[in-house]
């Protein structure tokens, strides 16, 4: 790529002899205006002075200037956070020109914990993404948009479901039973992001639901995540897993008129894949063989129209008339999805008091029919200045999430469509009514589902912060804040009688509300030691305290009761209500006492030192372990300073970077160190009260311990054209916390225990290129990938049946990473008989599938490595770019093709199981047809096996994006300052061996230990949904 | 800097009072273990918490998963855990079975913290021997139900020293091995000596000094040691507390049984201590507007009779036994069914003066002596039944007969299989639905959970084919 890049800027000395010739030129008057090489937006406030001169003036609003300057003088435009650009007037008296942002530079002021640092001082590794890069996406959460983004930070979409939240890791994953994503900070902070809020995922659809989708992108104006100990390591035992701050945008800096930006999008929604079934005509001739594989004789039974038992005649009038039927169940239950979103703000700064003030209105519809997400949310951020001395910050925030759930997976719907929902079945029966195979339940029809089935999520989210800064002296500041978190949940079924089978309609409501309190105080004292020294001083003290509070099972019943509780609340009498079934959940509180220091330390501009210290208490941790201490020092080395290469033309920046220290992970369930009991004063065995154990103390339960090593560079050559950065870094987890099984000889089913000891071990490089500039043409990459390894170390005295992944078989083995597939190995088909070949434990073959003593590692559902590529072309007001992310390595469970593909049961059929044993001496990829499971070696129906495992490796285009800048004099016409106006397109193309739907995959999770231990396991999870784009943005 | 001091000071202040930030209130039904048991109230809880446990767990729990490994019963189906058990081939994922595994042990856990607390709290003499004793039955009641589905029989090695289960005598958590059957026997004929002595005659619906010599018996005669077991089984015969009533159906009866040594009680429609028999059994239509005969609509039971069974208590049609199965029409065609556990629902009796009479008899024929006695006791289950009366019989009759009323008598509720098991450990050949009594798979699977610890043995698996 270097070589493209030409040599535009004539050397310093060459420049300097023909000013100093050239002094008594005649002078002109020189016009332009400064634009924006991203956008096309004129700069206003951009210096331009005549070079070798203090004369200078400044570009006004529109981004325009005029300076007096001689024929042949050099104009320098400088402007922070642009690179700042020489330009030979040449005789001319018009010079417009096009900054480029200096992203790289050293003075870049980055978000760091409670507070901010630049890009020079930094000793830790941080990945900055600006608000513009989260918004260019049109996702409807912000985390989603993270993607590609940053090299180490590993985002799995969670499908294409609207409203259902991506799964990130930062660096691996060291957590089992406890929170393995990172922590979230919103403007200072830490909320509320629990998936497990409601309980029962059956119910919600077989999705978790995402409270971060409560935040509006638009109002992000820039995303830091702390990957390393240097950086999280003032999170102390919150860190480990990495930190997301989330910054929104302020007035604050900002001079002149009142800005206003509009911007809208309107796109499309489909899904990326469609699965290939059989119809019904090959769904009914596999059956028959399965039939006559098991020695039967006749039509064989079909579910919904037959059974076993009945007579031959009977049987074959069914196959008949199925043989009628052929339904697309998929065709039915899909659609084209209309997504728009539309933001409206405005920042400001007057005087004391400066502000942003956005509103916005979202509607994202998916590819399955009726589902949808529906946002409305406003931000208020206003700084006001008290006095020099003083001022004051408030940041609030409410919106409103309407998710309109449909059911997936195996509660229906789309699942239906992937299982049950045969080609065999009509939508209608005979009379016109709906076809359903039971009186009760879906009766196997998705669309008879869907009219008698309505679900939603309702978020009231209000995110509120109030600090007061008091700045005494110039280097001495204080700041006491507080805030308040407050997400009220609602979630909100209804089911017709129809469905339920029942004599009544029902419409539940399980309430959630969590209110989580943090006040704060810090203090930052600045220190000049001597002429080079500095020293920088935080010490902080934090209280933070959240409550989950709720009602379930809130149900109204009667053929009256017509709709939900959200639509229809009030035209339900109360006499409706099942009072007796209303549960008042237990308050689940926790809280975290903390204090915290940081110190930097500065010599020259060059060696930077920095040390971090947190105190944790927190209510989670056991009597005996109630405060953890958790330490960090790092530095940073800026050689590119030393004397021997300061004038290098080569090389601008390199910086290398050392941390070592120690974080924690206390995220995990609530009031798990002490033992109690529960009491029931109702009367229950013979009429009488009881109380019993409930709970295994564990007194010395504690957060997880995370020592980390981490060593990097940071590199900038040939003027910033080519950025890298690379980290290694080592992560030690010890205490892991489990959810432990324990053996039921106990009288306990588990308990929380800090027993495991996990490594990740990893590399990171992150390139950034300007492969080429020349006038209106710039062409640059950004790269990144990182490598990371996982290994279980340790866990104690127990077996991988200790810990459970769910349903998925993922497990916690010794010597394997974390979420390691734990299944028997299948072999080969026997060519003579079409059974397949098994392997036990040791690696004979065996036709006999026997779980408990032959299951092994067979596979591990974290990538190798992932990272992504971005080329950005710019030309005149044209920008276009590619943005695709990577996978390497993992396996894939695909737990729904185990029934698609195997044992032949009331399951619809994928195409592929074409290849299969028909006859003797067949060599089939899988074994021959059948509806009794001893025919395959087993006594049930379930078979994991490693058939089922597939490279998860795989390469997605996931943003396509050409954007027009329209020219400044037409919109001047309209007031308008800047417009864009873009295509896009995400998930295009997908390029994987994965035989299944997408290779991008988070299912509905059970539990915390499931999220960490089951991504990559499908179980007929909706794939991830490809959309189409249209986008403007506005700002005058 | 000295604004930097007071910040300092104002922290450690604000930390001296900070501790109790965080600690949490407990939700109104929770309390600390270390003050839940504080008075003899707390202690009558708990301990009715473990007859909770009990009462859950031998509703027809562990009498199915008992009878589906006999010659008693069918099941629907190629497919499902019940199956598994059926087919002799429970594996370690069964869940019906998994979740039964648990809950005796459940109970013993309430049963060893009753006794850990004996001495902490202050009770009288005659409350704690009742505790003591309630406790010890229980205990022992769970380890002794448990070593008989969980490992093979006793009797099984000469001396015993084969795999039984944990035993549990405390409330610590620890990874434990599997205990000898020997062992298990031991403790539990230890508890329950103990619980004899500690217990009063009569004591509501909970366990009595009976109630431990009844099980004595039952522990006595599943290993064979026929003195001990006519011995026991005589105390309880001789109380008046107990008769035979003439009501062949009161052991599921909505009242306690006069026969009922120890029984668990289901109080109305709304508290169902009975629902794995009804559940798994049921012939009748549950719902009850389309009337309990109507079936031909509806699915038959999971667990059938078998035609063997159906033969035996239908072969005189004067016995009134025969009324405990029938023919019935469903869906799926006529179909031989159990009728004995159809009430929604009724107490369920554990050890009656019914299988006293029978052991004692069984005993007194393998023994050789008392025959008079031995046939007297049979006559009077014959009699009840309206069955022809044995008089004069040989040892050998007196065997075979109490045997054979055994396996009528208790029909369903999950005794033969350890009849079988006993019998096939006296040497005689036993073989259940072509595999013998001793194969692997008449042996229920441990839960996987069991092995999350190093170690623990399961059970071999397969071998009844």
């Amino acid at each position: 790529m270097v070589k493209f890049y030409p040599l535009i800027k004539t050397p310093l000395c060459l420049l300097l002899l023909l000013a100093c010739f050239q002094v008594q030129a005649q002078e002109v008057t020189v016009k332009g205006s400064v634009v924006s090489m991203d956008d096309g937006a004129p700069i206003p406030g951009v210096s331009i002075s005549l070079k070798g001169t203090s004369s200078g003036t400044f570009s006004d609003e529109e981004g325009k200037y005029v300076i007096q300057a001689p024929a042949d003088g050099i104009l320098v435009f400088s402007f922070i956070g642009y690179n700042t650009q020489e330009i030979p007037i040449n005789n001319r008296t018009q010079v417009d020109i096009r900054m480029s942002t200096d992203v790289q530079t050293l003075q870049e002021v980055v978000v760091v914990g409670y507070g901010t640092q630049t890009k020079r001082e930094i000793t830790g590794s941080i990945a900055k993404v600006s608000g513009d890069k989260i918004a260019a996406l049109p996702t409807t959460s912000f985390e989603a948009a993270l993607q590609g983004q940053a090299a180490g930070v590993q985002v799995i979409q969670g499908s294409g479901l609207s409203g259902s939240g991506s799964v990130i890791r930062i660096r691996g994953i060291a957590s089992v039973s406890a929170n393995g994503d990172p922590l979230y900070v919103v403007d200072g902070i830490p909320i509320t992001a629990d998936n497990f809020l409601q309980e029962a995922n059956w119910q919600n659809g077989a999705f978790n639901n995402n409270p971060l989708s409560a935040i509006n992108p638009s109002d992000i104006e820039s995303i830091e995540i702390l990957k390393d100990a240097a950086a999280a390591g003032i999170y102390g035992s919150r860190g480990s897993n990495g930190v997301v701050l989330i910054t929104t945008k302020r007035g604050k800096g900002l001079t002149g008129k009142p800005v206003f930006d509009f911007s809208m999008n309107i796109g499309t929604s489909s899904p990326v894949a469609k699965p290939k079934f059989y119809n019904s005509q090959q769904w009914l001739q596999a059956r028959q063989e399965a039939w006559e594989n098991d020695g039967n004789t006749g039509a064989v039974w079909l579910p919904g129209y037959s059974d076993a038992d009945d007579s031959p005649e009977a049987r074959l009038a069914a196959f008949q008339k199925a043989s009628q039927v052929n339904t697309d169940w998929w065709d039915l239950v899909t659609q084209t999805g209309l997504k728009q979103q539309y933001n409206l703000s405005t920042t400001f700064n007057r005087k004391k008091l400066s502000a942003y003030i956005g509103g916005s209105y979202a509607n994202n519809e998916s590819y399955i029919a009726g589902n949808s997400l529906q946002r409305y949310s406003i931000r208020a951020n206003i700084d006001y200045k008290l006095s020099n001395k003083l001022d004051l910050g408030l940041s609030t925030s409410y919106s409103q999430v309407l998710n309109h759930r449909v059911r997936v997976a195996y509660t229906g719907g789309l699942g239906l469509a992937m299982s049950t929902a045969l080609p065999i079945y009509p939508v209608f029966d005979d009379n016109g009514d709906y076809f359903r195979t039971s009186t009760s339940g879906n009766g196997n029809n998705p669309l008879f589902e869907r009219d008698n089935f309505q679900g939603y999520t309702v978020d009231y989210r209000t995110i509120n912060s109030l600090l007061l800064r008091y700045a005494p002296l110039s280097n001495l500041k204080f700041t006491i804040g507080g805030s308040y978190d407050y997400l009220d949940q609602k979630n909100d079924t209804w089911q017709s009688a129809l469905l339920q089978g029942t004599n009544y309609n029902q419409a539940e409501r399980d309430l959630r509300y969590v209110d989580n309190f943090n006040i704060n105080a810090l203090a930052e004292y600045d220190y000049k030691m001597g002429e080079r020294s500095k020293l920088k001083l935080l010490l902080g003290t934090e209280y933070q305290q959240s409550i989950t509070s709720g009602k379930d099972n809130i149900r109204y019943r009667g053929l009256d009761v017509l709709s939900t509780q959200y639509k229809d609340k009030g035209n339900f009498s109360e006499t409706n209500l099942v009072a007796n079934d209303v549960y008042v959940r237990p308050d689940q509180k926790w809280s975290f006492i903390s204090y915290f220091l940081r110190a930097n330390y500065a010599i020259g501009e060059k060696y930077y030192f920095q040390a971090t210290g947190r105190v944790d208490g927190s209510s989670r941790f056991g009597a005996n372990n109630r405060y953890g201490f958790f330490p960090v020092v790092s530095g940073a080395w800026l050689i590119s300073e030393e004397d021997f290469l300061k004038d290098s033309e080569v090389l601008s920046t390199l910086k290398l970077k050392a941390a070592y220290g120690i974080t924690g992970n206390a995220s995990f369930e609530n009031n798990q160190a002490i033992g109690t009991y529960l009491t029931n004063p109702n009367p229950v065995y013979n009429q009488r009260p009881i109380r019993y154990p409930n709970k295994v103390e564990n007194p010395d339960l504690k957060w997880e311990t995370t020592r980390n090593l981490d060593l990097g560079f940071e590199l900038a050559l040939l003027d910033d054209k080519i950025n890298a950065e690379f980290s290694y870094y080592q992560k030690n987890t010890e205490d892991v916390i489990m959810k432990l099984i324990l053996p039921n000889y106990n009288g306990f089913s588990d308990f929380y225990g800090n027993v495991g000891e996990i490594r990740n071990k990893g590399v990171e490089l992150t390139l950034n290129t300007t492969n080429f500039q020349r006038g209106d043409f710039s062409w640059s990459t950004t790269f990144n990938i990182a490598y990371n390894t996982n290994k279980v170390l340790s866990i104690g005295g127990y077996t991988p049946d200790a810990v459970s992944g769910g349903t998925n078989d993922t497990r916690i083995v010794e010597g394997y990473p974390v979420g390691t597939n734990y299944l028997v190995r299948f072999s080969h088909v026997d060519a003579a008989t079409g059974k397949p070949v098994y392997l036990d434990k040791n690696g004979y073959e065996t036709f006999t599938y026997n779980e408990q003593d032959d299951r092994m590692p067979v596979g591990d559902v974290l990538p190798d490595a992932v990272g992504s590529f971005t080329n950005t072309f710019n030309y005149k007001s044209f920008d276009l770019s590619f943005l695709f992310v990577f996978v390497i390595g993992g396996d894939i469970y695909d737990s729904s093709s185990k029934r698609q593909l195997g044992f032949l049961s009331d399951w619809n059929t994928r195409e592929d199981v074409g290849d299969h044993w028909r006859k003797a001496g067949d060599v089939a990829q899988y074994p021959k047809l059948t509806l009794t499971p001893a025919e395959h070696g087993n006594s049930k129906e379930w078979f994991n096996t490693d058939m089922w495992i597939h490279d998860a490796s795989y390469m997605r285009l996931r943003n396509i994006s050409l954007g027009y800048n329209l020219p400044a004099t037409f919109l001047s016409k309209f007031r308008i300052s800047k417009s864009r106006l873009s295509f896009s397109a995400m998930n295009l193309l997908t390029f994987t061996k994965f035989p299944g739907l997408d290779p991008e995959v988070v299912r509905d999770f059970d539990n915390q230990t499931d999220r960490n231990l089951s991504p990559n396991i499908t179980y007929l999870t909706p794939p991830q949904e490809k959309s189409y784009n249209v986008s403007l943005n506005i700002t005058f | 800097m000295r604004n930097l001091y007071s910040i300092i000071i104002v922290c450690a202040l604000i930390a001296a009072g900070c501790s109790d930030l965080l600690e949490n209130d407990l939700p109104d039904n929770e309390i600390r273990k270390e003050d839940a048991i504080r008075s003899a109230q707390d202690m009558q809880e708990v301990l009715n918490s473990a007859y909770d446990v009990i009462a859950n767990a031998f509703n027809g729990n562990n009498q199915r998963f008992a009878e589906l490994l006999t010659d008693n019963v069918t099941i629907s189906g190629n497919t499902g855990f019940l199956v598994q058990v059926y087919n002799r081939s429970s594996d370690f994922f069964n869940s019906d079975v998994g979740g039964y595994y648990k809950d005796p042990y459940v109970a013993i856990g309430r049963a060893n913290a009753i006794l850990e607390n004996l001495n902490a709290i202050s009770l009288s003499d005659a409350e704690k021997n009742r505790f003591e004793g309630e406790a010890k039955f229980i205990r022992a009641m769970c380890h002794f139900e448990h070593v008989r589905l969980f490992a093979q029989p006793y009797g099984y090695t000469q001396d015993n020293s084969h795999l039984g289960i944990v035993i549990k005598t405390s409330t610590k958590i620890e990874p434990r091995q599997r205990n000898t059957v020997a062992e298990v026997y031991e403790q539990v004929i230890k508890d329950l000596t103990d619980a004899e002595t500690l217990l009063p005659p009569t004591n509501g619906v909970y366990a009595t000094s009976f109630a431990a010599k009844a099980y004595l018996a039952r522990v006595y005669f599943q290993m064979n040691s026929f003195t001990n077991a006519a011995a026991k089984a005589e105390e309880v015969i001789a109380s008046p507390n107990y008769v035979l009533p003439a009501d062949i159906n009161t052991r599921f009866g909505k009242t306690i049984s006069p026969e009922a040594i120890f029984a668990t009680i289901s109080t109305s429609a709304n508290d169902v201590r009975n629902t794995q028999f009804r559940d798994s059994y049921r012939s009748v239509n549950p719902d009850p507007k389309a009337g309990l005969n109507n079936t031909a609509g509806i699915a038959p039971p999971t667990i059938r009779s078998s035609n063997e069974a159906y033969a035996l208590l239908t072969s005189n049609p004067a016995d009134k036994r025969a009324s405990w199965v029938a023919e019935k029409p469903y869906k799926t065609g006529l179909t031989k069914v159990f009728t004995r556990f159809d009430s929604t629902y009724f107490n369920v009796t554990h050890v009656s003066l019914s299988e006293m009479l029978l052991i004692a008899a069984e005993s007194y024929g393998e023994l050789n002596q008392n025959l008079a006695a031995a046939a007297n006791h049979i006559n009077k289950i014959k009699g009840r039944a309206n069955v022809p009366l044995l008089s004069g019989p040989s040892a050998e009759t007196v065997i075979l007969e109490a045997r054979q009323e055994r396996r009528k008598e208790f029909l369903g509720e999950g005794n033969r299989v350890h009849d079988l098991k006993r019998i096939g450990v006296l040497g005689e050949n036993v073989i259940v639905r072509g595999a013998p009594w001793d194969c692997n798979g008449m042996v229920l699977q441990f839960p996987a959970s069991e092995q999350s610890t190093r170690g623990f043995i399961m059970n071999p698996q397969g071998g009844c084919n």
